[in-house]
């Protein structure tokens, strides 16, 4: 349903062509391409350089037809065979087709070309994360990222795969410096500023983490920033009320993704029965069993207390 | 008057008969003259000796006198008349004096002489009748003698019959001519002396004395003319002739035709023209003396003097001042040249004559002067010139002809032609025809040439010629390409000439002629000219190539073309055959063959000049011939050309198609390589696993044969073709090439590759295989082990093992822990025991805390410590894998422990005891329960934070770390964040 969902949103994606843009580089949200990691649960950046702005494989990557992409890049390689950036682009290609092995293949290609490729390795980095066929490595697809990442000064979209990666593996502090650094390169890149902010909410610095989420938000509307300022207004700040706001706000969004208006919907039910129950509480005591094992089936954990965050 | 001119011409022609030989050769110039009836001179010689004053005198002075006279006499008296008629008398005399003199004096023209000579016979009229009218008056006997005299005398020259004249003479010496004065006594003594019969010769002495000139030749003409011998008559005659050294030209003729007569008359038979006893020195230019000089030289051809002859007949013609005469003396001349000719047997002699004769007229003309040759045309000369030129050739074609009249005939024929270019036409019409008679052949075609140059009709004459020529030659007028026309050396010019008639003769042609191109090519060639024969049969070829003769030298042109490596004219002419679809006869291949040959060289040519597109057009044409030899080479080349031009999409199909079609080929080894290395970075991997299978294929011992395979695993990995890659990896494990490091690394790589993706049966054995080979490294068997336990255990949960796979385990255990011991590197064996360990913990059983079994327990202490030790074993099974390992079998096992943990928490918590006992049980038991109770939370938490800090650093594999770090409540639940459409784009 999710992939369906993915295409219905996809001309309204494409229409917002560039997302952000600096002397260096620029982002841009590419919709439909959602189908290469939409089932992955974690998020996948990729650099695709280009000699000329118009090209058509420009259209071909954002509208995210990645077979005709790899088909297109290889009717250019039988007209220059070896050619570092058209090869670069076909691994990116395979990669979003998920064809693992071809990409991997493609991106040792042209790192042999040329070792300081940083998309390649980026690729390379990626093949090792995702490729469930291989021996999946978090370290070594870490220690990748981070060699692209660090090589070339410009780079963004390793770092923003390595900052998700340290969120995965909940090395928040490392996630931390890693998307301030991406930050730092590219300061309209709200993609950073979500994993900062979410960063900063496994280190329990709300502060922070509404910071940068708030920053993300300066740059443009996102349903997922705000879905996660929510969250720390929410569990962090526990102000119930700015929570319930912001959901709302992700909730009443048409344009939104469903399951994060799912989601919103179902905190802010919980956010309103809460307030209920405290509303009960105060003026009608009587009713308060009823409301209060309707927040515990809700709202607590039943595990082991190990879970809970610190204070 | 050209019409006159004509007709006359044209009665010339008439008369002028070649085929009738004359009889006798009559003269032209006329000798006897029927006017001179009388004795020449004899009116001079009679006349009355006057003085130089009278003889000045004028004739006007006399007529006027007349008139006067006459006048007077009108209205006169009879005495006055009587003396006027004297006197008119003697005037009429002295007119008549001065007349005859007047008459005989030179430089008065015909007109003049004629009005003269009536004066005259007037003048003679009115003396004879004023005589008459005087004679009765007359006086005396003297005027009497005197009147009459002069009546005779006029009377005997009005007189035209020589009787009436004698009759006079006889009155007159009747009369008394005695009484007359002295001097006129003498002359009436010699008119009466001439006039007896027979004439006293005595009597002529006298006069034959004289100081008169007139009156000597008169004397010796008559005694010329009373001579019995003929020897006296020429002697006389001689004499007479003699003293006409200074005489009037009339009186010359005169003198010189009566005399001729007289000789002629006495010396009948015996006259030899040759030989006249005239003094002629005294007679030149006289009409007479010229008819006596054409005597003479007629008399000298009968004689067979004909040279001296024509040459006096020529000199005549050429002097004659009459026209006529001048005209027939030329006739007269060329009858003569012609009889010469003809039996002399020397045709040159007439033509001679004729050319003379032309020459003359043209230097006449040139002079000015009026009617040369006597008004005899230079067309009739020339027609007569060309009959007889013909006429002779006509005679020189016959077979008996001799053969020096043939030349001469020949000869003049030149002549004629080059005194009259006009003819040339007929006339070498004829000499060539003659020359052909003649066996001439080359002669006859030189003539034919000449007419080729100088008439508009080369055409005709050209095809004459080359006939001619051929024929001398022995040339075959049907071309022959077969052989090459072999030129003796003798006959190089006179091929150079048939040649050059031939290309004559083709320039002459509107379009194309293959007839004259086939042999103006065949005889270039023949003089090693083949380049020019190429030339020409090039663009005879484009413009008509359906001629049969066109076809065969299309066939020699594209023969030697190809000999002499012009590969562009090869190539164009037989792209324009097949174009035509012409069926050209070579000797070996068709015209295709000969176009690929062409376009092969040139591709070749271009290639090594670098001309890299030529080149490539030229390889690319050849290549469409499917049945022509080299196509492997072409292929070849063209694969370097594409490649050199980086045309890389033609240059990867060419290579495919060499690679596919000529497995033969001497380049395939390379071609392979090649087209493996750029369908890789072509990104066309099913083509870069064919080249490389191929290579392999056909050389499986080559040196960069384990290098190719690898690069085959890895296309096949990329493919996901592991079955393929793992068969690949068995090969070049069994490469000699490879050392035993290498081998063993290939195997590890098989392994892995079959332990991923492949059978577990066939991991196994191929791990059996390197165990049992001993040439693996420590650290190499240590990972053997470890997949070796791996596939033991499968892919089943770690507490789901069967007993006999965890008996297989144990032994295994064992047999890695004997290796372990012997080797210096022991971290895969630890990994390897690791697992064993992990699987191991894992069968531990955790038993169920049941409340009533805790209730019936006597001793609950017991049971405590029981369960207590139970979570210590486990703890310690779990704890020791982390000491084999710290990576990720580390992580799993501390993971496990925490739930393991977790289990023995809850089930230590069941075992209580009842509240209502003793204190001194109560207390010391919830003590010890505590007291474990948070050992185990501290063991749990420990277990559970390592295994955190380890998945956080990267030790565990994703599916481990993900379960340690999904416990970590305290993180936002990013993993549903779908904020991951962004995209990286550098500029």
């Amino acid at each position: 349903m999710k992939f369906f969902y993915l295409l219905a949103i996809a001309p309204i994606s494409i229409s917002c062509a560039t997302l952000f843009q600096t002397d260096d580089y620029r982002v841009i949200k590419a919709g439909s391409s959602a189908t290469a990691y939409a089932n992955r649960g974690s998020s996948a950046w990729l650099d695709f350089s280009y000699e000329a702005d118009d090209d058509p494989i420009n259209d071909i990557l954002t509208r995210g037809r990645w077979q005709i992409a790899s088909r297109s890049l290889k009717g250019r390689l039988a007209a220059k065979p070896g050619n570092e950036k058209l090869l670069t682009l076909l691994a990116s290609a395979l990669f979003m087709e998920k064809k693992y092995s071809s990409a991997r293949f493609y991106a040792h290609k042209v790192l042999r070309l040329n070792a300081a490729n940083s998309a390649a390795q980026n690729i390379l980095g990626l093949c090792t994360l995702y490729n469930a066929r291989d021996a999946r490595d978090f370290a070594k697809a870490t220690a990748i990222f981070k060699r692209a990442f660090y090589r070339s000064s410009k780079e963004v979209a390793s770092g923003l795969n390595l900052g998700f990666l340290y969120l995965r593996t909940k090395n928040s502090f490392f996630a931390q410096e890693t998307f301030r650094t991406v930050i730092e390169r590219c300061d309209d890149c709200q993609a950073a500023y979500l994993g900062l902010g979410i960063a900063s909410y496994q280190r329990n610095k709300f502060a922070d983490a509404i910071d940068a989420f708030e920053d993300g938000l300066d740059i443009g509307a996102s349903d997922e920033i705000m879905f996660h300022l929510a969250l720390v207004y929410r569990y962090g700040l526990r102000d119930l009320q700015e929570a319930r706001a912001k959901f709302n706000k992700v909730a009443l969004k048409h344009s939104a993704p469903r399951y994060l208006r799912n989601k919103a919907r179902a905190e802010i039910t919980v956010i309103d029965e809460k307030q209920m129950y405290r509303y009960q509480q105060k003026y009608d005591p009587r009713s308060g069993d009823k409301f209060k094992d309707t927040y515990i089936m809700q709202s607590s954990d039943k595990n082991f207390d190990v879970r809970k965050p610190r204070q | 008057m050209k019409f006159l001119h004509l007709i006359v011409t044209a009665c010339l022609l008439s008369s002028f008969n070649w085929s009738a030989q004359p009889k006798k050769i009559t003269p032209v110039l006329p000798l006897a003259s029927d006017r001179i009836a009388d004795i020449p001179l004899l009116e001079m010689a009679l006349l009355e000796n006057i003085s130089p004053q009278q003889r000045q005198a004028r004739a006007k002075k006399h007529l006027k006198a007349i008139r006067k006279l006459k006048k007077n006499l009108r209205g006169a008296a009879k005495n006055d008349a009587k003396m006027l008629q004297a006197e008119l008398f003697t005037a009429y005399v002295k007119l008549q004096n001065h007349d005859v003199r007047a008459l005989h004096v030179k430089g008065k023209s015909k007109r003049q002489r004629r009005k003269l000579h009536q004066r005259l016979q007037a003048t003679r009229k009115n003396i004879v009748t004023i005589a008459n009218k005087l004679l009765p008056l007359a006086k005396s006997k003297k005027s009497v003698a005197h009147l009459l005299y002069h009546k005779h005398v006029a009377r005997y020259f009005l007189a035209n019959a020589v009787d009436t004249k004698r009759a006079i003479v006889q009155e007159l010496a009747q009369s008394h001519y005695h009484l007359l004065h002295k001097k006129v006594r003498r002359k009436a003594r010699l008119l009466i002396v001439l006039h007896h019969s027979p004439i006293q010769l005595a009597k002529l002495r006298p006069y034959q004395r004289s100081r008169d000139r007139n009156v000597a030749i008169v004397a010796y003409l008559g005694e010329a003319m009373a001579a019995s011998s003929h020897k006296q008559v020429n002697a006389a005659l001689y004499q007479a002739t003699t003293k006409a050294t200074a005489l009037p030209r009339k009186h010359q003729h005169e003198l010189l035709v009566f005399s001729v007569k007289l000789w002629r008359n006495a010396s009948g038979s015996k006259q030899d023209w040759n030989t006249p006893p005239l003094k002629l020195q005294n007679f030149r230019k006289l009409r007479a003396t010229r008819a006596l000089i054409e005597r003479a030289a007629i008399s000298d051809w009968y004689q067979g003097h004909s040279k001296r002859a024509m040459a006096a007949y020529y000199k005549l013609a050429k002097d004659a001042q009459v026209k006529e005469y001048s005209q027939k003396l030329y006739q007269q001349y060329l009858l003569l040249a012609k009889l010469r000719s003809v039996e002399a047997r020397n045709s040159t002699h007439f033509d001679d004559a004729l050319s003379r004769l032309q020459q003359d007229y043209l230097a006449a003309k040139k002079k000015g002067e009026p009617a040369p040759l006597g008004g005899m045309s230079p067309d009739y000369l020339k027609k007569l010139q060309v009959e007889f030129v013909m006429r002779e050739l006509d005679k020189a074609q016959t077979a008996n002809y001799r053969l020096q009249r043939k030349q001469q005939a020949l000869a003049i024929a030149q002549r004629l032609v080059v005194s009259h270019p006009d003819q040339q036409v007929p006339v070498y019409e004829k000499v060539a025809a003659t020359y052909t008679k003649m066996n001439a052949h080359n002669r006859s075609a030189d003539t034919w040439m000449v007419l080729v140059r100088n008439t508009p009709q080369k055409e005709k004459y050209l095809q004459r010629a080359i006939t001619a020529q051929s024929t001398y030659l022995k040339y075959s007028t049907k071309p022959r390409f077969a052989a090459r026309l072999a030129i003796p050396a003798k006959h190089i010019n006179d091929y150079r000439k048939l040649r050059s008639m031939y290309r004559k003769f083709d320039t002459l042609q509107p379009k194309v002629n293959w007839d004259s191109k086939a042999h103006l090519g065949l005889l270039l060639i023949a003089a090693h000219k083949s380049n020019t024969a190429a030339v020409l049969w090039d663009k005879a070829i484009v413009a008509n190539s359906n001629h049969a003769y066109a076809k065969q030298a299309a066939a020699h042109l594209l023969d030697w073309y190809e000999v002499e490596q012009r590969w562009k004219s090869l190539e164009r002419i037989s792209r324009l055959l097949l174009e035509r679809k012409v069926d050209v006869p070579l000797k070996r291949g068709d015209v295709r063959s000969k176009l690929a040959i062409a376009l092969l060289q040139q591709g070749i040519v271009a290639q090594q000049k670098r001309q890299n597109k030529i080149a490539i057009a030229k390889f690319a044409e050849y290549k469409t011939f499917k049945d022509v030899p080299r196509l492997d080479f072409v292929t070849w080349q063209l694969t370097r050309l594409y490649k050199r031009t980086e045309q890389y999409k033609k240059f990867f199909a060419t290579l495919t198609d060499y690679v596919v079609n000529y497995p033969q080929a001497k380049h395939i080894r390379q071609a392979l390589l090649q087209g493996g290395h750029y369908a890789g970075s072509m990104a066309e991997e099913k083509h870069a696993v064919y080249f490389y299978n191929r290579f392999l294929q056909a050389y499986p011992n080559d040196k960069s044969e384990p290098s190719i395979r690898k690069k085959l695993i890895d296309l096949y990995q990329a493919q996901g073709n592991f079955y393929a890659a793992i068969s690949e990896l068995s090969l070049l494990q069994k490469s000699s090439q490879l050392s035993a490091a290498h081998r063993t690394k290939v195997a590890m790589q098989a392994i892995e590759l079959e332990f991923r993706h492949g059978s577990i049966r066939n991991a196994t054995t191929k791990i059996n295989d390197v165990i049992a080979a001993k040439i693996a490294t420590d650290d190499d068997l240590g990972r053997i082990y470890y997949y070796k336990v791996t596939l033991t255990i499968g892919k089943r949960k770690l507490d789901k093992i069967t007993s006999q796979d965890y008996q297989q385990l144990l032994t295994l255990e064992k047999q890695i822990t004997r290796e372990r011991n012997l080797a210096g590197r022991k971290r895969f064996f630890d990994d390897a025991l690791a697992l064993i360990a992990l699987v191991k913990a894992r069968r531990i059983v955790i038993p169920e805390v049941d409340e009533y079994e805790v209730l019936r327990s006597q001793n609950i202490d017991g049971y405590l410590q029981q369960k207590y030790a139970a979570f210590n074993a486990g703890k310690t099974a779990y704890q020791r894998v982390c000491k084999l390992n710290r990576g990720n079998i580390c992580v799993n096992a501390l993971y496990r422990l925490a739930r393991f943990g977790e289990q023995y928490l809850i089930n230590i918590e069941k075992i209580t005891i009842a509240d209502t006992m003793s204190g001194h049980v109560v207390d010391p038991f919830m003590r010890k329960k505590s007291k474990m109770l948070t050992a185990i939370k501290n063991t749990i938490r420990h277990a559970h934070d390592t295994s955190m800090r380890m998945a956080r650093s990267g030790k565990a594999t994703p599916m481990i770390a993900d379960q340690v770090t999904w416990l970590a409540k305290n993180a936002l639940d990013f993993q549903n964040i779908e904020s991951s459409n962004y995209f990286q784009f550098s500029k």
